[in-house]
This record gives structure tokens, sequence and C-alpha cells, in this order.
């Protein structure tokens, strides 16, 4: 296996960028504090054209956290980003078996003992389902989607596949699998123990909207001690290419590290 | 070192930090496993994303494992403020072309064995590979995919193209058209309208001062810019062959048509076959659809089967 290393001279910080688990391998990018990292974080990603627009957020937040002493597994689903195989292996079930492997890796190349989850977008309902599986884990959700019906419209789109169950829809070429198991998949379903959760809204205004407001109730219900930040934007979370400007320039994205970063140090 | 036999063809995807030492930029390396590959692809794409690596529709990826399983290898990788690379708010214009990028991604190329070296880009990718190109004499092929031939500001390409060539009348028409606002929506409108304006006012200004002359305004907003004219007459005089990729629909196509009426065409005519061209149905530029994202790819298999493995 090789792996690529780079060390931030000024904080002694590491970037390990491999492919990983069995195959068809996954890639992974690992944020090593300088000393023995003290808890661990696995960032799931979201898909397709959300797995592009959020990614430099993600390594950001990744570096900063791995600046404050926790390590920061991310990775790739197998059949999307930089990771082998094809779509077809894109279903959420498998997209949640892919973030237990980052979560092992994590576990086994660092020896954290409490690791945590984060989301963004498609990924909040992959972070949230993993999340589920380690009683009390953190989980940090990024804009998150609601009610995986709504990703693609997959409910109205898996009658569009063809007969090899492949769509091709706004530049993108889907899987009736990933469409199939969205179907009736939601936030609120995903957990029902209790744990910290944030939830970052990163659209609209500085009030939550209903349907977050909703599903922190739901989630407070069942024992959750849920904080949620609305901190604004516009209408496209992730801006669009007409206004396109570096992650690291944009008011947004200071927002939601400084907003993540004190959470996840506080409660990991 | 990876390899991935789902199509047939054992591929190592070997993931880089680089300049050694540095590590600015971050890339990905593939090539086949079983065979020696001494030539590799560098690939060099638009900015206008929160990884290069990638592409639309993983497009990029499909590209690399292609370009392996015909035994070439190819780089793909993150500009500075981008993926994985090194942070850092780097201004990307096209009259500032990442070249810089593209010599450090040809020494990783090269430190990986490779030794022959060819290049391609797509739109602020394509004026990086031009420029890149006429400075390192080593490059061996280059294939430019819908380059611009002006110095368009960065996400205003479309609407100071329309301020050069649609009257204001016709523009406000087209806005308030019900099939537009339906399909682009009010607030898109209204955001690249007021980019027109501000275009159009610019172009103004430069006449009512006295330098209306097409070849005195601004370089954002018309002519070919001496930054595409001046590394291509480079190249032309190195006889390198260039290929360049073109969809019938890309208003960057019609600029160099346009173009073609100056020194652009003189220089195309004494070029002769070492500059061809080939012409799709549909617009290229953003690869929109899945179709267009296959001609990229077909076209740059192609381009590069024409070279020694």
């Amino acid at each position: 296996m090789t792996t690529a290393t780079r060390v931030d001279p000024t904080n002694g910080t590491t970037d390990e960028v491999a492919y990983f688990g069995a195959a068809p391998r996954m890639y992974g990018a690992l944020h090593r504090p300088a000393g023995e990292p003290r808890a661990g974080l696995v960032v799931c990603p979201s898909v397709y054209g959300e797995l592009v627009n959020i990614y430099r957020m993600e390594v950001i937040q990744s570096r900063h956290l791995a600046a404050k002493g926790i390590a920061v597994q991310r990775f790739h689903y197998r059949g999307d980003g930089n990771s082998e195989g094809g779509i077809e292996l894109l279903s959420l079930d498998l997209l949640v078996r892919d973030a237990g492997d980052a979560h092992l890796a994590l576990v086994d190349r660092t020896g954290v003992g409490s690791v945590g989850f984060l989301g963004a977008g498609m990924g909040a309902l992959v972070a949230a389902t993993a999340a589920e599986r380690n009683p009390g884990a953190p989980l940090v959700l990024w804009h998150p989607q609601l009610n995986g019906s709504d990703f693609f419209r997959a409910e109205q789109m898996i009658d569009k596949t063809d007969a090899d169950g492949y769509l091709r829809l706004l530049g993108f070429t889907l899987h009736r699998n990933l469409l199939h198991s969205l179907i009736g998949r939601n936030l609120v379903d995903a957990l029902h123990t209790p744990r910290p959760v944030l939830i970052v809204q990163m659209a609209g205004g500085e009030e939550p909207s209903e349907g977050i407001t909703a599903l922190a109730d739901v989630w407070r219900g069942r024992g959750a001690d849920v904080t949620v930040a609305a901190v604004g934007g516009n209408s496209k979370w992730w801006d669009s290419n007409e206004n396109w400007q570096s992650h690291e320039t944009r008011g947004r994205t200071q927002r939601t590290l400084e907003v993540a970063t004190d959470w996840i140090v506080a409660h990991l | 070192m990876t390899t991935d036999t789902s199509s047939g063809v054992a591929l190592d995807h070997i993931p880089v930090f680089f300049p050694p030492g540095e590590g600015t930029y971050f890339g990905l390396i593939t090539k086949p496993a079983a065979t020696p590959a001494k030539t590799g692809v560098v690939m060099l794409s638009g900015t206008q994303f929160g990884t290069t690596t990638i592409g639309k529709n993983r497009m990029f990826v499909e590209m690399a494992q292609r370009l392996a399983e015909e035994g070439y290898g190819s780089i793909r990788f993150d500009y500075q403020g981008v993926g994985e690379a090194l942070e850092g708010v780097v201004d990307y214009r096209l009259d500032n072309p990442a070249t810089d990028a593209m010599h450090a991604a040809i020494a990783a190329l090269r430190a990986a064995g490779f030794e022959r070296i060819l290049v391609t880009g797509t739109c602020f990718g394509s004026r990086t590979a031009l420029v890149g190109t006429a400075e390192d004499p080593a490059v061996e092929g280059l294939l430019l995919v819908v380059p611009p031939v002006r110095d368009m500001i960065k996400g205003e390409g479309g609407s100071t193209h329309l301020a050069l060539h649609r009257n204001t009348l016709s523009l406000v028409g087209a806005a308030v058209k019900p099939s537009n606002l339906r399909r682009h929506g009010l607030r898109k409108i209204i955001t690249v309208g007021c980019s027109v304006i501000r275009s159009k006012w610019r172009l103004l200004r430069r006449r009512l001062s006295g330098r209306g002359a097409r070849h005195e305004t601004p370089p954002e907003l018309g002519g070919v810019s001496p930054g595409f004219l001046q590394p291509m007459r480079s190249l032309v005089e190195r006889k390198l062959p260039v290929r360049i990729m073109w969809g019938t629909e890309d208003f960057l196509y019609r600029e160099f048509l346009e173009g073609m009426d100056g020194r652009l065409g003189q220089l195309m005519e004494r070029a002769g076959d070492q500059i061809q061209q080939t012409v799709v149905e549909g617009k290229v530029r953003g690869f929109g659809t899945v179709p267009i994202q296959q001609a990229v790819i077909e076209e740059t298999v192609t381009w590069a089967k024409r070279f020694p493995r």
C-alpha cells in the first residue's frame, strides 16, 4: 500500500492519504495530530456533486481538529469519488458499511477509543446510521438531508431507470440501487439512542428551519442532547460555480468551522 | 499500491503530495499494474470545484482508468487551496495560469518513472496547459478542451460574452421570457443581468474615452488574448502537435472562430495540420451531460494513443 504523507511544519499534524479496506478499495485520508490523539472522528461525505462541492470544507475541518488533538478519518465510498468500484455499489446500507470500515481503519491506525461521526448533506443519513451502531458516539450533521427520498427525487426517478438500473440525470449517472435504498429512509428514524448531536444549518437565515427544529425535538425526546446552529448563507449551501470563491475565504466556512470545532472538541 | 481489476486490467493508484518536501499539491497517479508505462498524461482541470481530482460524474477518474487500460499513466491533482492540497487563497485567473503546479505535476510523473509527457486541460486548466507546455520543451503533446481565447473573469465568461454579442433590448427580452424564467429562475437571471450590465458599462467607458478599438477593449471583454496567442505561436514554431476539442454550442468556440479573422487565423493557417480540431455537437464546457463527458474521455484516449506507450 502506498501512503502519501505530508507533515504540517507549523503544528506537526500529518495528512496521510492511502487506499484501504477490502477490494474494491476505498480512498482514505487520515489527519493525525502531532502527538497521541485523544479521540477520533469519521467524516461521512456525501455522494456525486455534493461530495465534490463540500470536499474542501471537510478537509479544512479535519485539519483544524487534528491540530486540536483529534484524529480524523475521511474517505470516499466504494463506487464514488476516487475509490474503486462502480456506482452499482452505492446504496445506503453499503455506504454505512463503508463508514464502518473507515471507523475500523481509524481505530486500527490510531488506537483511539472515543469516536464521533460527521456527515454532510446526504452523508448525514450515513453518519447518523453509523453513529447509532456506536452507543453514545457524538454526531455532527452539516446541512443534513432530512429525507432520503428527496435526494435526486429518488421516488420519482427510480421508475425512469433503464433495464440495467441506470439513469442519466443532470449530467450524473445514477443507479437504481441507490435510489431504491433511499426511499423511505429519513433522519428521524436513523437515531434512537441518547448522544450529543450538533446540527449545523448552512443555508437560509439564522433561524433553524421547521424540518431541522422538528428533527431536533424528536431526537431530544429520545434522550439526545441536540444543539442546532444556523450559520446562514444562500439557498445553495455549496455555492454555485458562477460565484465560486476559495472555501478559505467564505464567511459561512469560517462560521461553520468555529461552531463545529468548538463543539467537537468539547464532546469528544 | 492498489489495484482495480473490475475492468479486467489491473491498475495502480498512487497518491502523492508534491513537490517533495513542500507538498503544496496533492495528486493521484494511475497506471497499468502489469505493464510498464513510459508515457504519462498530466490532466489539468478548471478550479471551480472542492476538489479537482474527481470531476463531474467522476469523469477524471474514468479518464485515468481508461488511459491506464490502454497502457498510459496519468496524474490528476488538486491545485493549491483545493481538495487535499495545501491551504492558501490563490487568485486563479486566465492571465495568471497555474504553471508552477503543472511543472510540479510533470516532475512527480517523472519521479514515478514516466519518460514521455503529454498534457491535457480544460477551461482554466487548458490555458495552464497551453502556457506551461510552451514553457517546457520536453512536453510531447497537448490536448486543449474548450480553451478560452480571451482573459475572461472567473465565473463571468458567459455574461461577458452576452455583453459583447447581444444588444440590450434582446437581452431584456430574453430575461423576461417565461421559459427562461422557469429554466433559470429569477435570482440567476438577476445575477447574470447585473454581470452583463457591468461588462457593458466597462465597454461603454472605453468607447467614450476614445479607446474603442477592439484590440484596446479590456482583455476580459474581447479579442484573442496575448496569453493565448503567444504560447500557441511558440508551440507552432516548435512544431508540437496540438489538438483542440470544442462543442458546437460552446461560446468559447464562437469566440475562437471570431478570433480567426485576425492574428489567430494567420497562426492557424501557418500551423496547418499541426493543430487539429475536433468539434462535437452540443456544449462541452462544464461537461453537463453524460454523452459529452464520454466524448471528452474518448477524445482524450484517442489522442493519447497517437503517442507510443
